[in-house]
């Protein structure tokens, strides 16, 4: 083959027709950004979410780390930085938490810790630096400030009381100078204040510590962050198959509307190729000459797409986080340079494939024919039966059908917008708000603990008091009203050694049967395992869904009688797995009325107080308790709103008042209230106003947060799905504008002739907004008929993963896209048709001439 | 009294140092059932002269009678119509409307007046162009010189005042053409149609009953019957 330096030649070549071509290059542009932009919304979207979500989750553990040791001496500490495996090592000296009266609610530790371990534990001060060697600098999140009540300032001396020391605490208060601070993460659950080491090491050494596990004992951690993250993303399987789709999907849709524009401008450009083939242009040549100029437009359009796609996807990125996942808060916005490489390949392999057709017909333009090309390919029908009348009408029709093709390219692009709004629409309106908060909610109000609502209720420190009940009463005409009492620990049940090792499933076997080995066994060769147990007065009972026997022999406080708790799955079916206790059965329970702890090692007896602060491994004994057999009347299921809102072991429920009886422990879970229509937004707002400023360590729950969060959620897909179709709806109509205009383009001499034959103008567009009104027609029907047919599928596929779903078929975003379609079937037509009509007739018959 | 008559018919485009002059003063008549060519070289102005007969596009001076009615007079939309009713169109390349086949390309300007064809006329014109076995095909399956033949039954279908062809044989070979020309004497005849062709071809020329001759814009014999 023959080299030739002909690249210049066909650059000059391109550059020439891209500018003759101004109408279609805006369109071209337009629709390469838009492509651009859908994908780099979708990566930064997605990759948001997920960082997000692990730096969320390295929050909440406290630190990026990959794995930690504990209570290491100097020397190992060393021996592990030099270890090969270890790529990055921080360390941290722990000194003591803060104590006093304003930490009792904030757990605080003061340490020193290196530069590494700063970074990675989230604890490098965003204002100010971090303490300097041999001073007594210090730096703290903003949780503990705000405790103190100091007012961020750089120097601003700042007293702190600490406990430092192992069983024998010491109490050391310092004043210290403020060097730095970060701002507090709710995710994070200890807030942290850092020290020089010069510091620490100085009241180590004067406070020698009296650990008894010194030397001979590492703790080890490994970060679950990452695995958490990791498991999230395996989980998310679903996510990532939803953001392929949709990546197809944007293909898919730019091939649509570029592959179309290309497709008209090289018919359009037919004659100018065949001239060129007459000249001696190659296929080679030309299909580069197209490739050339979609290149060229790709270096606007692209980086356009880039930008307006970081923009909105950091703007769309927190709604959507927000609305998935209560528990972040805040968003991290990522500059990934991938992100927009990844876009731009994306981008520019959806344009190349899109003019890889074109490129073909265009260099397969025979000299010959293209002279002679009208937009009819080669027609395979050669005859027609004559029409009785020619009409505009029946033209349009005619002119349709002239490249089907393309009519169906159009069409389809057109249908995939209006199908994907029916779909939005019918996924947003079938979120039912009745069935949702008719599963989740049991009373106008719940009162309890705030540790109650974060799903954490474990002491009788948070059971709620009579007095808060009696107060919150007074706020609002109270209708109906119970209380839940419940306990975490304090009743057992007695179960078969099989149920036995399915509650300790997760432990090691061997340590598991020395346990059963060691338990207690009642005449039934029965042990016995923790219990959840319920006392609820009657307006709680009433809530309970009784699937199996009958609930009224427990609201009477005479009988011995007991509700077994069954689990549901989300469409509210009872799963029989879940409880062990049938109806009949006869649950033996055992009331432990006080326990004794002491230390595993030492044997020493710890009271009661100090359990929760003890740093041993504590041994935990009955001291008095107490036996008694009920029989199951009822298998019920308990709302979660209503629930100790976590599952460890099996429930029960039991009458109020033999709760109290027989557990001799009267600590309320939780309060429920319904008021009167008139009173709920007084209560509302009373409530508000109590657990903020009144007892703040309360919390409520209301009919109005469920509302709330539902309204979120129905939000989120509300704006997800409507900017999906928005942008979809945009490039239909983009296609349809640019398949009306070039059509007219491309037939100016025709309509030259036609006017010069005695066609008016009015018959003339009359004929054009036919044809658009038939692109519009053929669009609803096709739509109409797709949304019958997808529609039940869909319905079915969301129903099964959303339970709160109702399918209605409705039609009602087709009835509204009919006016839209109408307009756009007149109006494009007429505005093209405009542009066209400056050319005089005498001009455009002289074309290609 | 002439069919097609113009009096002092200037065409100027563009203006100052850049004007050109299409047309400088054309003045010619044409008789009913006459048979006339223009005949001029490449840019002597006689495509713009036949535009201006068949009110395509406006002088900047003079005007044109047909049938006893100066048609500048009109609207744009009443001249449409009038063109219609009044002025076939023959064109070098043929211009048929692709989505229609023949019969319907050659009722085509009657249907856009809301008529109903004349059949028996229809069908002559059909004999003698000799498409008889070609109505129901699409143009694209013809030759040049059917779907010429095809335009000059257009253009004879609404029994126009005068027929305009310009350069009808223009994409033609020689055997073609002469066939072309023929058709056209033979109608013109048969039908007594007024017919004004424009060519370069002097040949071709030689087959009409008067030939005007036009160089830059001027006439410069035949102008008068």
């Amino acid at each position: 083959m023959i080299r030739v330096k002909n690249h210049k030649i066909i650059a000059t070549l391109s550059q020439r027709s891209l500018k003759a071509n101004r109408a279609r290059n805006v369109i071209a542009v337009f629709a390469i950004t838009l492509t651009t932009l859908l994908f780099t919304a979708l990566f930064t979207i997605t990759q948001t979410m997920i960082y997000t979500t692990q730096q969320q989750t390295f929050r909440q553990v406290g630190g990026s780390f990959h794995g930690s040791f504990k209570d290491l001496t100097l020397e190992e500490k060393e021996a592990l930085e030099t270890d090969p495996l270890i790529k990055e090592t921080g360390s941290r000296l722990f000194l003591g938490m803060a104590c006093g009266e304003p930490f009792r609610k904030v757990h605080a530790e003061l340490s020193y810790m290196d530069d590494i371990c700063r970074k990675s534990s989230f604890c490098s001060p965003e204002y100010g630096k971090p303490p300097k060697e041999g001073t007594k600098e210090i730096a703290c999140d903003t949780r503990i400030l705000q405790t103190l009540g100091i007012t961020p300032e750089i120097g601003k001396p700042l007293t702190l009381s600490y406990e430092i020391g192992g069983i024998e605490k010491e109490t050391i208060t310092d004043t210290f100078l403020l060097c730095g601070w970060w701002d507090y993460d709710a995710a994070n659950m200890a807030s942290m204040a850092i020290l020089p080491k010069s510091y620490v090491d100085t009241i180590i050494t004067e406070n020698p510590a009296d650990d008894p596990y010194a030397g001979n004992y590492i703790g080890i951690g490994i970060n679950w962050g990452y695995a958490a993250a990791q498991m999230s993303a395996n989980h998310d399987l679903g996510t990532i198959a939803g953001a392929a789709a949709l990546a197809v999907l944007i293909i898919f849709t730019g091939y649509l509307i570029i592959n179309n524009i290309f497709l008209i401008s090289v018919s359009g450009d037919i004659r100018f190729y065949g001239l060129l083939k007459t000249i001696g242009t190659t296929k080679k040549q030309i299909r580069r000459m197209v490739r050339r100029q979609s290149l060229l437009l790709s270096t606007i359009g692209i980086p356009m797409g880039l930008l307006l796609g970081y923009v909105s996807g950091t703007i769309l990125a927190p709604i959507m986080i927000s609305s998935m996942n209560d528990s972040i808060g805040k968003t991290y916005h990522i500059f990934n340079p991938w992100i927009f490489l990844g876009s731009a390949i994306f981008s520019l392999a959806t344009v190349l494939l899109s003019c890889a057709k074109p490129g073909r017909i265009a260099a397969k333009t025979s000299p010959i024919e293209a002279v002679r090309y009208t937009d009819a390919p080669a027609a395979k029908r050669q005859r027609r039966r004559i029409h009785k009348k020619t009409n505009a009408c029946w033209m349009a029709v005619a002119n349709l059908g002239r490249n089907k093709k393309k009519t169906l390219l159009v069409v389809t692009s057109l249908t995939l917008a209006v199908v994907l709004l029916q779909a939005t629409y019918t996924f947003t309106s079938g979120f039912d708000m009745e069935k949702y908060l008719k599963q989740l909610v049991v009373s106008d109000f719940i009162l309890g603990d705030a540790a109650y609502f974060q799903s954490n209720y474990r002491t009788a420190k948070q059971a709620l008091p009579e007095q808060d009940i009696l107060a919150v009463s007074a706020g609002g005409k109270i209708t109906e009203e119970g209380r839940i009492y419940g306990s975490y620990s304090g009743n057992l049940q007695y179960v078969t050694e099989d149920l036995y090792r399915n509650y300790f499933a997760g432990m090691d076997s061997e340590m598991l049967e020395e346990m059963l080995a060691n338990e207690e066994r009642d005449e039934d060769g029965k042990v016995t395992v923790n219990t959840h147990l319920y006392g609820m007065e009657d307006f709680a009972l009433s809530q309970l869904e009784v699937f199996d026997g009958d609930l009224e022999d427990l609201y009477n406080p005479e009988k011995n009688v007991i509700a077994a708790v069954y689990l549901d799955d989300d469409y509210g079916h009872p799963m029989a797995d879940s409880q062990w206790a049938k109806l009949g059965d006869k649950v033996k329970l055992r009331h432990v009325y006080e326990w004794e702890y002491s230390d595993a090692k030492t044997g020493e007896i710890i009271p009661e107080e100090r359990v929760e602060s003890y740093t041993g491994e504590i041994n935990v004994k009955e001291k008095d308790s107490q036996d008694i057999s009920y029989e199951v009347v009822a298998c019920v299921l308990v709302k979660n709103a209503m629930s100790y809102r976590y599952w460890g072991t099996h429930q029960f429920v039991l009458n109020a008042d033999v709760y109290q009886k027989n557990s001799r422990n009267s600590d309320v879970m939780a309060y429920l209230f319904n008021t009167a229509e008139t009173d709920n937004e007084a209560m509302q707002g009373y409530l508000e106003n109590y657990t903020a400023n009144v007892n703040s360590a309360l919390d409520f729950e209301s009919k109005q947060t469920y509302e709330n969060s539902f309204a979120k959620y129905r939000y989120m897909f509300l704006i997800v799905g409507g900017s999906l179709s928005f942008i979809i709806a945009l490039i239909g109509i983009l296609n349809f504008f640019n398949a009306i205009l070039t059509s007219i383009y491309s037939r100016r001499k025709e309509f030259a002739m036609l006017q010069s034959i005695g066609m008016t103008g009015r018959q003339l567009k009359q004929m054009l907004i036919y044809e658009g009104l038939i692109y519009g027609m053929l669009t609803i029907i096709t739509s109409a008929v797709l949304s019958f047919l997808t529609m039940p599928i869909l319905a079915n596929a969301v129903s099964s993963m959303f339970w709160f779903f109702t399918y209605r078929f409705t039609l009602l975003p087709l009835l509204f896209v009919i006016p839209i379609f109408a307009v756009l079937g007149i109006l494009l037509p007429l505005v093209s048709y405009r542009n066209v009509a400056r050319q005089t007739i005498v001009e455009r018959l002289r074309m290609g001439e | 009294m002439p069919i097609l008559e113009t009096k002092n018919l200037k065409k100027v485009y563009g203006s100052g140092e850049t004007a050109v002059h299409a047309l400088c003063g054309v003045s010619l008549s044409v008789l009913q059932g006459e048979f006339v060519a223009v005949v001029g070289t490449s840019g002597s102005g006689k495509s713009t002269l036949l535009h201006m007969l068949g009110g395509l596009d406006r002088p900047t001076a003079g005007e044109v009678i047909v049938d006893g009615k100066p048609i500048f007079t009109l609207k744009d939309e009443e001249l449409t119509v009038f063109r219609r009713r009044k002025i076939g169109f023959v064109f070098q390349n043929y211009n048929l409307v692709p989505v229609l086949n023949v019969y319907e390309n050659i009722v085509l300007p009657i249907q856009l007046d809301g008529n109903v064809p004349d059949k028996d006329y229809i069908a002559q014109i059909v004999g003698t162009l000799g498409l008889d076995s070609k109505l129901t095909t699409l143009p694209n399956q013809l030759s040049g010189g059917q779907q010429q033949r095809v335009a000059i039954a257009r253009a004879l279908a609404a029994k126009p005042a005068i027929i305009l062809a310009d350069e009808p044989t223009g994409n033609l070979d020689s055997r073609t053409s002469q066939d072309v020309m023929g058709l056209l004497k033979i109608t013109s005849q048969r039908f007594g149609q007024t017919m004004v062709i424009i060519t370069h071809n002097e040949e071709i020329a030689q087959l009409a009953g008067r030939i005007i001759r036009i160089e830059d814009g001027s006439i410069v014999g035949g102008g008068q019957s």
